[in-house]
């Protein structure tokens, strides 16, 4: 039934529809600005998203179907796009009106004010202290004070320091699937980084430690800009301020609908986004 | 073929496989045997440690141990940051330019190759003439370190590459930098795999002897440094077994003794890959 | 700029030039690494080209005999000892080699299996003086007994093949080890006998592996000196019958460098690189078939 409201476009493949993104408000102070995003894997177009805008202190979940291109989008934002052999990415993507995808752009400084977490937890096989104290010494802090500071805040806002403040020299391998998870999440705060970005944080967890890292994640707005991909669209609702559908459409990944989380799961402007909305509510 | 006739082609298979491998079997073990017969009544602390004498007729292998060892000390000291230091070209400098890898693989490929007299050859020309060195344990240990970077370096980088993506993600994501991810991160997980390396090329140089015939000598004294002529113990049981009459007893016992060192090497080695797979296993 | 974030620039600038430290160190490592082999060929020519320029390539050859102190530099005599002596080893070592696995993996019970893995693995480390000292003491005599002077090519052959065994046995067993369950389950879901089953489907899937593995020991094999130096007799002839003692190349080289000069020397030299050359030749023919083996796995 979805298939019959994607018509098969005939022709070169174009971006989507202007009308179907409602007009970007040009006031509100805005952390990630993608004016417009292709990305080629071996040569084919794979991805063609433009005029996503990510609210400075928001969330924002990317949501769509597999294959869409939305952990795709999402790598490009810290340039993790670079590690995939022939994959080449084209357009600007605007943080603090810098252009991310410039080849000038420092990639190290990038990816400290811009913070990932990854489908399965990675803490590194070391001490709970080291995974986080590393990060800092790399990055130059080198007072012990400060990272032991720093790696408390850290810690707290994951809600791990009550858990772990005892054993932070024991291996980060022998904490839980969820407190890794979370482990992961400090890590990559401890930076105090602007951005920081989940590619399906949950997924690999259990129902209870994913609410839990959930919940941490909400914990975390306001102080942090965030970008979830998620493909549970419940998710979504419970932990997003805006949302951004990605569908396929002639074998490429485009940006169909963005807008505030309400509008989008009750008014949603769009045929596909209905559709989609519905197909997993009906 | 029928049921039958396969069946009774299966039995004879079997009785001829067992009848081959039992005899070879029989033939192998008894030879270990003789020579545990031979040489384990003279293996004795004070043969172990004292000098020889009479041309090694009697007295012990103590200058010969200390000369051994020494070689290998030289040989890892410089075959390991060699070996490590190209196995961490391969892996992380050298990822996307195909040639170049095929290239330093091609060319170690040979070196694996080479026969180890080819490699005596090499040494006197290289290490004894043209830097100087002389007959000596430098020579000898270089030499031998030439030999082994093939093996140091495909187990390091096999350690190296093993490491799983997601750490590797997990790296990148985090913007630290080359150095600082190698010594603090990947090294340190590699570590096990690496030794298993190491321990392993220290099992072929104890057992080289045509390599270091025309590199580190034949004087069977005490070395007081590491540019004096040292004996290797595999050396010392072909002088003992061509060139001196009556030398058996004893060639048998040093025979022994390094059969002794490479057992032990064998089995700390196999510890060692247990570790490494109960570490990834929590990994 | 407060001090911390002074401290904060240089050691961004630190790890900056840390990393440029690191990687001029690690290709200048695998520089030094991948240059050793072209040093040994080159080196090895150096001191061959003396004796090439004094005498011509036939001489090699078509010499009366090896006498290199009198010019004469006929090789053929000890290159005939090394294929002879080769040949005999591999012709020997693979059939039992391969019976020898095909036994551990497939026929013997659990423990005999697991005895002989470990007796082959330990055999296959004991160092190549040790079989030559087990050649001298046990196996000389003994064919003395049958006809002197007991040192010989045969001595030579089947102390190498002894040796060459416990490798073959490893490779072809880690080959066996290699097929997939589904294979084996599926011909005992047939009701193929034992024999059946290794003939018609192990041999096939693992000839090629086997194939290569044999072909890299033969290099080992061409190369190996000590050994053999101490059970062939070492006789310059080329050797009439399985009793005749001998020399092969590399036992050439062995026992006369220490005291050739001159051209003597450089010819020593030059065979130490034709054996370089054929050993380096069978071991891009391995990786090649085991490259090819590969691809159809």
């Amino acid at each position: 039934m979805l298939s019959e409201l994607v018509s098969p476009e005939v022709g070169p493949k174009i971006a989507p529809d202007p009308m179907r993104i409602p007009p970007a408000d040009l006031s509100i102070p805005c952390a990630i600005d993608i004016k417009e995003l292709r990305l080629f894997y071996d040569g084919r177009q794979a991805v063609n998203c433009s005029g996503l805008r990510v609210e400075k202190g928001s969330v924002m979940a990317l949501v769509g179907p597999s294959g869409c291109g939305k952990s795709s989008i999402l790598s490009c934002i810290n340039r993790m796009s670079d590690l995939v052999p022939n994959c080449r990415v084209e357009g600007q993507i605007l943080i603090d009106k810098i252009d991310v995808l410039d080849k000038k752009t420092n990639v190290k400084s990038l990816r400290k004010r811009v913070g990932m977490v990854f489908q399965r937890p990675n803490p590194f096989p070391k001490s709970i202290r080291e995974n986080l104290a590393l990060p800092l010494r790399e990055h130059g802090i080198r007072n012990r004070a400060m990272i032991e500071e720093k790696i408390e805040r850290a810690l707290r806002d994951v809600g791990l320091w009550n858990e772990v403040y005892v054993r932070l020299d024991s291996p980060a391998m022998l904490l839980s699937g969820g407190q890794q998870q979370r482990l992961c999440i400090a890590r990559a705060i401890v930076l105090e980084p602007e951005i920081i970005l989940l590619d399906e944080p949950c997924s690999a967890l259990d129902p209870i430690s994913a609410s839990v890292v959930e919940e941490f994640i909400v914990g975390l707005k306001g102080r942090y800009t965030i970008v979830v991909v998620t493909h549970n669209l419940a998710q979504a609702r419970r932990i997003a301020d805006s949302v951004s559908v990605c569908w396929v459409e002639n074998d490429c990944g485009c940006l169909v609908e963005s807008g505030d989380v309400n509008q989008i799961f009750s008014k949603p402007l769009c045929k596909i986004t209905q559709s989609y909305i519905q197909g997993l509510r009906g | 073929m029928s049921i039958e006739r396969s069946r009774i082609t299966d039995a004879a298979v079997a009785i001829f496989l067992w009848v081959v491998s039992s005899a070879i079997l029989l033939l192998v073990v008894s030879l270990l045997f003789n020579i545990l017969w031979h040489g384990l009544p003279h293996v004795s602390w004070s043969f172990l440690v004292d000098t020889p004498q009479e041309a090694g007729r009697s007295g012990g292998i103590g200058p010969i141990l200390v000369s051994s060892v020494l070689i290998l000390t030289v040989c890892v000291a410089f075959a390991v940051p060699l070996g490590v230091g190209t196995a961490a070209f391969l892996t992380e400098y050298c990822k996307f330019s195909q040639r170049t890898n095929r290239g330093i693989q091609g060319s170690l490929d040979i070196l694996s190759g080479v026969p180890s007299i080819v490699f005596g050859l090499f040494g006197n020309i290289f290490f004894c003439k043209i830097l100087g060195l002389g007959f000596s344990i430098l020579s000898g240990g270089l030499t031998l370190a030439c030999m082994v970077l093939p093996v140091i370096v495909r187990t390091s980088e096999m350690s190296l590459r093993g490491v799983s993506p997601e750490i590797r993600q997990a790296i990148e994501s985090l913007g630290l930098s080359k150095s600082g991810a190698l010594f603090h991160i990947l090294l340190p997980i590699a570590v096990p795999g690496i030794t298993a390396g190491v321990i392993l090329s220290v099992g072929r140089s104890l057992a080289e002897a045509a390599a270091l015939i025309f590199t580190s000598g034949y004087v069977d004294r005490m070395p007081s440094s590491l540019s004096d002529s040292g004996r290797a113990l595999a050396i010392h049981i072909y002088d003992l077994s061509m060139n001196v009459p009556g030398g058996d007893k004893n060639a048998y016992a040093s025979a022994v003794v390094l059969i002794a060192l490479l057992l032990a090497m064998s089995t700390l080695t196999r510890i060692l890959v247990r570790i490494t797979f109960q570490r990834t296993r929590i990994c | 700029m407060s001090a911390w974030e002074h401290r904060k620039v240089f050691a961004v600038v630190h790890t900056r030039s840390r990393d440029q430290w690191l990687s001029f160190l690690l290709s200048g490592a695998a520089l030094v690494a991948s240059s050793f082999s072209i040093l040994i060929f080159i080196f090895l020519l150096l001191e061959s080209w003396p004796v090439l320029r004094a005498t011509s390539v036939g001489s090699f050859f078509f010499d009366e005999s090896w006498h290199p102190t009198e010019g004469l530099f006929n090789l053929v005599p000890m290159i005939a000892g090394t294929i002879l002596v080769v040949f005999g080893a591999v012709a020997l070592a693979t059939p039992l080699g391969i019976c020898l696995a095909v036994f551990q993996q497939f026929y013997a019970p659990c423990a005999m299996g697991v005895f002989m893995r470990l007796t082959m693995e330990l055999l296959a480390g004991i160092p190549s003086v040790v079989y030559g000292l087990l050649g001298i003491v046990v196996l000389v005599p003994l064919i003395n007994q049958l006809q002197s002077p007991g040192a010989s090519l045969l001595a030579a052959m089947l102390t190498l093949a002894l040796m060459i065994l416990p490798m073959v046995v490893v490779i072809v067993e880690a080959d066996f080890q290699k097929i997939p369950r589904p294979y084996l389950l599926g011909a005992e879901a047939l009701g193929f006998t034992r024999w059946t089953t290794i003939k018609s489907i192990i041999f096939p899937a693992t000839s090629g592996g086997i194939f290569a593995g044999i072909i890299l020991q033969t290099g080992r094999a061409v190369g190996e000196t000590m050994a053999v130096m101490m059970v062939c007799g070492n006789i310059v002839q080329v050797p009439n019958s399985l009793f005749d003692p001998m020399r092969t190349l590399s036992a050439n080289i062995a026992l006369e460098m220490a005291y050739a000069t001159g051209n003597h020397r450089s010819a020593l030299f030059l065979s130490g690189l034709i054996l370089m050359t054929f050993v380096t030749l069978l071991v891009f023919v391995a990786g090649y078939l085991q490259r090819i083996y590969r691809r159809v796995d």
